[in-house]
């Protein structure tokens, strides 16, 4: 009887999706159309109506998540960055180093930025009617995550990425709360990140190899059979195979292993997260979804976003060692969407997958 | 009327089933386990309907309640004669007929743009920028060319003199802003071709002064080129091809790399169809440039008549109008 009782509030309580492709194909077109209409006004309510959309259908333990951003602050800081990026243009067409400066300041700009984006995103966001929150105190550790880390990238000639991605997954976990509960990450080492960094290095060169040396073969073999000689070498396709193979397969590999790595250190009190993506099955998603996109004139973009919202969510479980009814509300505060609009603008995507 | 919901107090993170009760009019009844509690309409705030994800009523004292039977939620707002807010947009959205015909706009408006709106930007924009910026592009192009597909010229110094004579003639009465420069190279792989840069270098290939049969026929390829610098196309070119990407990332409005890829191939469709049209324009040039010097345009589609029919040429002509198409542009006019 006891066994039982702890039995039943330790459960393995998986992420659910419950959006349709074509539902959402409805909500997509109305947004695109609107926007189109209004000159892109009206892509502020265009977000939000997305992200509602998303985080409703992501539900766990029978309750979905909520978004709470009101489209006016969205407008307010799309327009806000939009007329800072006019200024900047015009700026830097009569005072070029005016506009360098600026360029710059906004670069330094960017730890902090992020920050806010965190911010925002964070107190808009909520479960079972209580907020997520992210800490406003995080500047030092944004600074030398999102500006010194990466100004080291070229002079370690790129052996710093795995240390990046590890620092980028702890700055945006144990900064954030649920209710008054923080988020933690312990028990994961640089050393996970380092072993799926090389992983995908040498994925990527034995694949770039092997090609190569099919390419090179065919050479000769239409060489030796005098066939067009002028007609040009596989091998002058060497660079674009190259970057096929590192968008296609090691950039989304690095990002899947990095992300099971991150989640599965990651811990919300007693609870722990299990994140179960297969690699090749989320290239294969990608490349898919890429195929479809552009067969369909666009048109299949909503159901490819919806296909890997569910594949993300169906393999993310949570662990609980309690039940999920004992978090407790924090006092609530508000913020911009400047920060969120600017990393939004600038494509910033840090740990995302 | 009554339905169920799934509430939460907005302090603790606890989940309740209870009963929404609308029976009495203008007032919400949560109905616990434990007991009743009355909201007024007024102070209860319902969230848009969306899809078919769960309403949200939020009510005055932090409380919400999820309700999965949003035609429960509806009714009963509306004969309280309270607005729900997001009918117009939820409308659009749930019935079938709208949802096609905002398809249909939108493929119209986005067609539209691609085939008429960019092109015209882009044809404004070239024409503010100054030649001298519009040709710096052009940069070490020739350098590059000369690398990887260029060999150098085997001509005489006779039917070069004779080339040189006639661009003159063709870039005579032109702005002398346009630096036009006329270069030789070997084609090798590409056969008989000519080429425009930004920069006003106008290459022509030794297979191409091989096959010129008549003076005029070079002349008319020679003032096709020149078309193309004065027209700016390259420039053009760039300003299009980028704005096309705007267009295809605001639409799809993802940035990921596996996007950034697949928008690739519409832009290099639409980069073929901008192509011709810039094929047309030169053709226009050229044909201009005949006429009011007294040559007949039949030399222009005799040379590219010979051209089409050797049998190297396919990469000029992929992005060029047929032979036939242009034949019957000139014979028309």
């Amino acid at each position: 009887m006891v066994d039982q009782l702890v039995n039943s509030r330790k459960q393995e309580l998986p992420f659910v999706f419950t959006g349709s492709g074509f539902e959402y194909f409805r909500i997509w077109i109305v947004n695109v159309l609107l926007t189109i209409i209004t000159l892109g006004i009206y892509s502020a309510w265009a977000k939000v109506r997305t992200k509602r959309y998303f985080y409703r259908n992501t539900k766990v333990d029978g309750s979905p998540f909520e978004y709470h951003a009101r489209p006016i602050q969205i407008l307010k800081g799309r327009l806000l960055i939009f007329a800072g990026y006019v200024a900047f243009i015009v700026v830097n067409q009569f005072q070029p180093v005016i506009g360098g400066i600026i360029a710059i300041i906004f670069v330094l700009a960017m730890p902090w930025l992020i920050v806010r984006s965190r911010v925002f995103t964070a107190r808009n966001s909520s479960w079972r009617n209580i907020r997520f929150d992210f800490n406003e105190h995080s500047l030092k550790d944004a600074v030398k995550t999102f500006l010194i880390v990466p100004i080291l990238i070229p002079f370690t000639l790129g052996i710093i990425i795995p240390y990046l991605s590890y620092r980028g997954w702890k700055f945006s976990i144990t900064n954030s709360r649920f209710g008054r509960q923080p988020f933690s990450f312990q028990s994961v080492r640089v050393g996970a990140y380092y072993r799926a960094f090389f992983a995908m290095v040498f994925l990527l060169v034995v694949i770039v190899l092997g090609i190569t040396g099919l390419m090179a073969g065919s050479d000769l073999l239409f060489r030796a059979q005098d066939l067009d000689p002028r007609g040009g070498s596989f091998l002058s396709l060497f660079p674009l195979v190259l970057i096929l193979f590192f968008y296609l397969i090691a950039v989304p590999g690095y990002r899947v292993m990095t992300r099971n790595i991150s989640l599965n250190g990651t811990t919300l009190g007693d609870h722990t997260f299990e994140s179960t993506l297969k690699m090749w099955t989320v290239i294969w998603i990608y490349i898919s979804n890429g195929v479809a996109i552009v067969f369909s004139i666009g048109l299949l973009t909503p159901w490819a976003r919806v296909r890997v919202s569910r594949y993300l969510a169906n393999h993310l479980v949570l662990n609980t060692a309690d039940d999920l009814e004992s978090f407790v509300q924090a006092e609530q505060r508000k913020t911009s969407a400047f920060g969120e609009e600017a990393t939004d603008f600038m494509d910033v995507d840090i740990g995302g997958i | 009327m009554e339905c169920v919901a799934d509430c939460y107090d907005g302090r603790k993170s606890e989940k309740q089933r209870v009963r929404l009760n609308f029976s009495q009019r203008d007032v919400v009844t949560v109905v616990t386990d434990h007991g009743e509690r009355n909201y007024s309409i007024q102070e209860v705030v319902v969230s848009p309907r969306l899809g078919g994800t769960a309403r949200r009523l939020e009510m005055p004292d932090g409380m919400v309640c999820e309700v999965s039977d949003n035609d429960a939620v509806d009714k009963f707002f509306t004969l309280s004669d309270t607005e729900v807010p997001g009918r117009l947009i939820d409308k659009l959205e749930s019935k079938l007929r709208y949802v096609m015909i905002a398809v249909g706009v939108t493929s119209l408006i986005v067609w539209g743009t691609i085939s008429y709106g960019i092109p015209v930007l882009a044809k404004h924009v070239a024409f503010m920028i100054p030649v001298t910026a519009s040709s710096a592009l052009g940069g070490d192009a020739l350098a590059v060319l000369d690398q990887v597909i260029f060999s150098e010229t085997e001509l005489g110094d006779t039917e070069k003199e004779e080339a040189k004579v006639l661009f003159l003639q063709v870039t005579g009465t032109t702005d002398p802003e346009y630096r036009f420069r006329l270069e030789f190279r070997q084609g090798t792989n590409i056969g008989p071709n000519a080429f425009a840069l930004p920069t006003g270098t106008i290459i022509v290939t030794d297979e191409l002064i091989k096959l010129i049969g008549d003076a005029h026929e070079l002349e008319s390829i020679l003032a096709h080129e020149v078309g193309h610098v004065i027209y700016r196309h390259s420039l053009r070119r760039i300003i299009q091809a980028s704005t096309i990407s705007l267009v295809i990332m605001a639409v799809t409005g993802d940035m990921s790399a596996v996007s950034v890829l697949a928008g690739s191939l519409p832009t290099l469709l639409t980069e073929t169809y901008y192509s011709r049209e810039f094929e047309r324009e030169a053709d226009e040039y050229a044909y201009e440039y005949l006429t009011n010097n007294g040559i007949s345009p039949v030399h222009f589609t005799n040379i590219l008549d010979r051209m089409s029919n050797s049998e190297k040429v396919v990469g000029f002509l992929s992005t060029h109008p047929t032979a036939k198409e242009r034949l019957e542009m000139f014979s028309r006019k």
